[in-house]
Parts: structure tokens; sequence; C-alpha cells
């Protein structure tokens, strides 16, 4: 774990929670170890993941979709996906500064 | 990979070497833009779309669409897209709703200079050529003066921060003063971290 966090244990019911003392500092380090692992990574590698990253998108997508409409079949279940990947496409063209 | 019935699914970059072998057989030449190429230099991010540049020339694009037919439908009818203020082919794979764009390669001095840096690189069992990461930062910088979407300037950031050491700075100054992104890139430049 990065500096500026530490975790809290409750005794009765085991759970943890992560305390975050200073964000910024988390961020930062989070974004250190993204730009170091893309650092290490050769450019064969990286050109095949966003593609690999759009597949496992589309997975847990399908998997939410399922849960939420437990009655629909699959082709159903495709055009829900599509549409919300239109969406995303649209929401996309709008998220500007 | 498959669906709940079974059927197979093609996963999204057997569908990228597809159209990369199509592209070849045609002989059309073709560079990877888009998050594609930027993702090779920077850090990754997940992609709905794979985008080319394409040199058609007095090429058609009609045996590609044969190629790829019938699950990927390239629409033959060109269109204009108003963020690139290019012209383009637009194609989906049906059955996973990806899309696949091919931007006709522009006279533009620009996109010339680019098209004729690109960079072979394997793509599985294909080869794909990738714009320069300085061209990467130069036309993500170009779309976000002019859209301000806020993926290309994270984009070009990236780039920038992974790359630091490797890039020819003088090049993508000179190309940011001709597009009026030179203040931009300094700043963004002055503000990458120290790592």
């Amino acid at each position: 774990m990065g500096a500026g966090v530490k975790t809290k244990v409750f005794p009765r019911t085991q759970r943890i929670i992560i305390v975050m003392d200073d964000i910024a500092e988390l961020c930062a380090s989070i974004d250190r170890e993204r730009i170091q692992r893309a650092r290490r990574s050769s450019v064969e590698q990286k050109v095949l993941n966003g593609g690999r990253l759009f597949d496992a998108v589309r997975v847990r997508m399908i998997s939410g979709i399922r849960w939420q409409f437990p009655e629909y079949d699959e082709t159903q279940v495709e055009a829900e996906f599509r549409r919300r990947l239109r969406l995303s496409r649209r929401l996309e063209l709008l998220h500007v500064e | 990979m498959s669906n709940d019935q079974g059927t197979p699914v093609e996963d999204v970059n057997t569908l990228v070497e597809r159209v990369i072998r199509a592209l070849d057989a045609a002989g059309i030449p073709h560079m990877l833009v888009g998050s594609l190429s930027s993702n090779s230099y920077g850090v990754e991010r997940s992609t709905q779309d794979a985008d080319f540049v394409i040199e058609l020339g007095s090429r058609s694009i009609a045996p590609v669409a044969e190629a790829l037919a019938p699950d990927i439908r390239l629409d033959r009818q060109i269109s204009f897209e108003s963020v690139t203020l290019t012209s383009r082919y637009q194609a989906v794979h049906t059955q996973t709703g990806f899309g696949i764009q091919f931007f006709l390669l522009a006279d533009e001095r620009f996109h010339q200079e680019r098209f004729a840096r690109r960079r072979k690189v394997p793509f599985g069992a294909v080869f794909a050529y990738l714009q320069s990461p300085e061209d990467v930062v130069i036309q993500k910088l170009r779309w976000y003066e002019k859209v301000k979407r806020s993926k290309d300037i994270e984009d070009a950031r990236n780039v920038l921060v992974v790359q630091k050491t490797h890039l020819d700075l003088d090049y993508i100054r000179a190309w940011c003063d001709q597009h009026g992104t030179r203040t931009r890139f300094e700043t963004l430049w002055s503000e990458l971290p120290d790592f």
C-alpha cells in the first residue's frame, strides 16, 4: 500500500476500511504506478491491450445487463449492450471541458 | 470467448487483424490512429473503435467491404467527421458493436508527413502501422483545441509522461507553432509529474 494510506480493522465485524490521510498523495502514487507499468510494457504489447480491454468491458457489461434484466433473451441482451455502447459514444462527445 | 448460447464471439484484436489483412489484400496503405495508437505510447484505456487512416487514392473500398462481410458491415457511403474535419467510411462488427473507421488521408501537409513517418509494428499475426508518439501528441492537442474533449488532453499528457525522454521535442514544437497549440503544449510539458 502506498504512502498516505492506512487501513483500519473493525474488531467486531472484521471489516477493513482504507483510510486516506492525503488523497492528493494517494492519487500521485496511483498515477506513478500506472506510468511505470506503461513504461515497462512494449509498444507491441500495448497496441493489443485496447482491444483486450474492450473485450473485458463487454463481458462485464453483458453480465450486468443479464443481472438487471433476467427475463431478457440473448438477442435482447446484445441489443441492450449495443444501445449502451451507442450512448457511451455520444456521451464521450459531450464530455468536453 | 462465447456468449451464453455458446456462439463464439470474435475478440476485437482478431477483428482488427482481419481488417488489416483486407486492407493489405486490396493494396491500400494504412495507419492505425485514435486510441489504439495512443495506447501504444501512453497508458492503455479501453476503446470502442479502431481508427485507420487509409491512402485510398483511386482504389475502391469495395474489396475491403466484401472481405469483411457479412459480420463486419461497412457503409460504402462516405461521411464527414466533424471533429477531425476528414472524410471517412464507417464499419461495425454486428455481434459486438465494435466500430471501425477508415479516415481518408487528407492532403494537408501534417497529415501527409505523419503518414510518411508511420512505423511498422507486429499486431498479432499481421503488421500494423502506427503514427509516431510525437504525431499522436501533436494531433491530440489539435483536437483538444478544437473540441475540448477531455480524453484528448489526457491521452496527450499520458504519451508525454510515458515517452518523456524519447521524444523529438523540436518536431512537436514546430508543428504546435503551426497549429496554434504551442502554449497548450508548453503548459502540459511544464506540468508533467517528475517520475
